[in-house]
């Protein structure tokens, strides 16, 4: 029978029968030991596992005997991220996850029904969207015992343990991507990240991937603010799935892309074999769940395409457009100056030109607890290209076409802690305060995964991550008003609130790319 | 299953070039095989001293020239094919305009570390033949330099991807430094293997494609921890 997958702060900010359920399941998987391929642990050491940081937050002791070699290196550290596998590993994950834990719930006597909550942050019509309910943080149960959805490494932006999720950092503008893929060459990411093969860390993340998805698991996760400091499970990859409120993240990331889906009939999901198939060639890891007994069962991209199937078996409570429809091109052509009835059509989805270099800054960037700036140094002969692509739109009989998108890229981000994040500015006029300007900020630079990638002999020879963030209307705004054709174009990197100093954290190179359309 | 791989890595955007490079090296060492036989150059039947004189072969041309020339069409044969994640990157980091000349610069730097690297393995390869060694024994010694922690970590440095300067003499000094580093690493990855042809008398280009085909294989494969592993076992973690 199909489930339906509720918004979590719809069911209620008590003990609702959900919440209830899914609190007495996870105990009931915490007991189980990391051995058991159902238990709290094994399928959280799936998405990424750690020895030395689970043992400091105490999830398992030297002493701990773990799973075979061999289940773990079929099982285990298998996220996908950075990767246009992000979406279909994790609704494969989650689908796991939520049969692993309604077996439960219906052995305790609870509902054959029971379907995983998601956590809708950007919900509008609720003012506490951005917070968490009682249910994953009150110290215990209605029976007077230990809660487990509550846990005391989940510290949120303040470093108090508070969860109250800063709006600019879960804007949806990845909704209004145009392809599921998109390409590593400097322009969009696409809705769902770029081909690759098994892609544990490393690379370049998916405009989804990155916001809202990365930002709130540092916002979520933090950094404490008393010593010692503490990383939140939520601000890495190899403890997040440890934080319950994971699953519930993940279930809302999930909603997203049947969103995405829904809202352009141009939106599709990729049907080259590559993506379909999932990661092939010889000696290439697959895609792989425990089904409710603990038995390996192996599944692909393809396996992932419909909610409805008898795999997956479940619906969203809610999948209308957040965005009520809007186009990026109709607030282009706002902004540009043009009437909507002037506009080219909408161009299909997946059909993306290369990208090319506009202009770089000089040096690698020091992150740190101050903001710090750097500045893009433009090609003159390729910003007159952009400058004319904007121009041609105005233009008396031009071609229906849109003008070229502007990307900015934060190539090779390295770092040696978890958490923290850092909003970027692009053009912030002389001496202003960011905040005041939020059409300036370009997108929120969080270390989720970026630890891992920074490892030099891990899985992507530490070339740490690449973030990509569309400034197409930054700059437009800055055509118009006749700041486009300079020399350089400034960029700010604030730190976020009240996270601890961060070591390390460095941003290979700034850079800026136009895609023509 | 290696043909497979082949296969995708030409599909990749800068794969047939690089191919067509490869081309180029395999036909200049059939070019210079006719002139003189490739076995008996890296074979080092050669004694050290006549790579300086005489002229080998009565040709008139002085071995370490031949020599230096068979090192660099060695190394484009069975190195461009390795290139393709460093191609990418100089294609997509660079400015548009200045795409040639980075790949140029690159290619220089890693072309001319390469070249000194397979002259002095040849150069090598006479003295260890001069001590009776085969290719058995070279094998082995490749064997053992797999095993170590120190070629992992050669390899894994084979896949960085530096920053790379857009303008001026910014871009050309990092795009000569990638191609100078990238061919330093990928010497120490790649070295021992590359010696094993040179004491196969019999086959000689077969064994030289057979370790491309293998080279080219796991260097599709990601980063690994750097430890002691067993050799050639490229599909384990
Ligand atoms: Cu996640």
């Amino acid at each position: 029978m199909t489930v339906t997958r509720m918004n979590l702060w719809r069911l209620g900010n008590d003990w609702n029968p959900t919440m209830l359920w899914y609190a007495r399941a996870v105990r009931d998987l915490q007991t189980r030991p990391i051995t058991d391929a159902t238990s709290w642990t094994y399928l959280a050491a799936m998405h990424g596992f750690d020895q030395e940081l689970w043992q400091g937050y105490g999830y398992i002791d030297a002493t701990t005997s773990l799973p075979p070699a061999e289940a773990r290196r079929r099982d285990w550290d298998q996220c996908q991220h950075q990767s246009g596998y992000f979406l279909p590993w994790h609704r494969g994950y989650l689908a796991a996850f939520e049969a692993i834990v309604r077996a439960s719930i219906v052995k305790q006597g609870g509902p054959a029904t029971w379907a995983l909550p998601y956590w809708d942050y950007d919900e509008a019509s609720n003012p506490n969207a951005r917070t968490l309910p009682l249910a994953l943080t009150a110290p215990s149960l209605p029976d007077g015992t230990d809660n487990p959805l509550a846990t005391p490494f989940r510290y949120g932006d303040a470093g108090d343990g508070t969860v109250d999720i800063d709006p600019s950092q879960i804007r949806l503008d990845a909704l209004t991507e145009k392809a599921f893929l998109g390409s590593r060459s400097g322009g969009s990411p696409g809705f769902g990240g770029v081909p690759t093969g098994f892609s544990h860390s490393g690379g370049t993340n998916g405009m989804l991937e990155s916001e809202p998805h990365n930002n709130v698991h540092v916002e979520v996760g933090g950094q404490q603010a008393a010593p010692p400091q503490n990383v939140g499970l939520m601000s890495m990859p190899v403890t997040a799935a440890l934080d319950p409120v994971f699953w519930l993240h993940h279930a809302n990331i999930d909603r997203l892309w049947e969103v995405w889906l829904k809202r352009d009939p141009q939106h599709a999901n990729p049907t080259d074999a590559a993506w379909l198939n999932g990661p092939s060639g010889s000696g290439a890891r697959k895609f792989v769940m425990p089904d409710v007994a603990g038995n390996p069962v192996f599944y692909t991209p393809r396996d992932m395409l419909n909610t409805q199937a008898q795999n997956l078996n479940y619906v969203y409570e809610d999948t209308s457009d957040p965005l009520g429809g809007a186009q990026p091109l109709a607030q282009r052509a706002v902004t540009l100056g043009l009437a909507a009835a002037r506009l080219p059509a909408a161009v299909g989805g997946g059909v993306t030109q290369h990208a090319e270099l506009v202009g770089a800054n000089d040096a690698t960037v020091q992150l740190g607890a101050a903001p710090v700036d750097t500045r893009v140094r433009l090609d003159r002969p390729t910003t007159a290209r952009v400058i004319q692509s904007l121009r041609s739109l105005a233009a008396p009989g031009a071609a229906a076409r849109e003008p070229d998108r502007v990307y900015l890229n934060l190539e090779n981000i390295r770092s040696e802690s978890g958490s923290g994040s850092y909003s970027v500015y692009v053009a912030l006029p002389e001496g202003a305060n960011p905040a005041e300007h939020p059409e300036n900020l370009a997108g929120t630079l969080s270390l989720f995964g970026v630890r891992r990638a920074t490892l030099a002999d891990g899985p992507q020879a530490g070339n740490g991550l690449t973030t990509v963030f569309d400034i197409t209307n930054i700059v437009d705004r800055l055509h118009m008003s006749q700041a486009l054709d300079v020399e350089h174009l400034p960029v700010r990197f604030v730190p976020g609130a009240k996270t601890g100093p961060q070591q390390g954290v460095t941003v290979g190179r700034v850079s800026i790319y136009r895609q023509a359309q | 299953m290696p043909t497979a791989v082949v296969l995708a890595v030409m599909r990749q955007g800068a794969g047939l070039p690089l191919l067509l490079a490869s081309l180029t090296g395999w036909f200049i060492l059939a070019a210079v095989d006719r002139r003189y036989p490739l076995t008996e150059l890296c074979a080092a039947s050669i004694g050290l001293a006549r790579l300086w004189y005489p002229p080998i072969g009565g040709v008139g041309q002085p071995a370490l020239v031949l020599l230096v020339v068979a090192s660099f069409a060695m190394a484009l044969a069975m190195m461009a094919p390795l290139l393709t994640v460093q191609m990418t990157h100089l294609w997509i980091r660079s400015l548009a305009r200045r795409r040639p000349r980075a790949i140029v610069l690159f290619s220089l730097a890693y072309a001319a570390v390469w070249t000194a690297a397979m002259t002095l393995l040849a150069v090598a390869s006479a003295g260890l033949a001069v001590l009776g060694i085969g290719w058995v024994a070279s094998l082995a010694v490749a064997a053992l330099w797999h095993a170590t922690p120190a070629r992992q970590a050669s390899l894994n440095r084979c896949h960085r991807l530096p920053r790379l300067g857009a303008f001026g003499w910014l871009a050309d000094r990092d795009c000569l430094a990638y191609g100078f580093t990238s061919g330093l690493w990928c010497v120490g990855a790649c070295w021992a293997l590359m010696l094993v042809p040179m004491f196969v008398a019999n086959g000689h280009f077969l064994a030289m494609l057979a370790v491309m085909i293998f080279l080219l294989v796991e260097r599709q494969m990601p980063s690994r921890a750097v430890r002691w592993r067993m050799p050639f076992a490229i599909y384990s973690a």
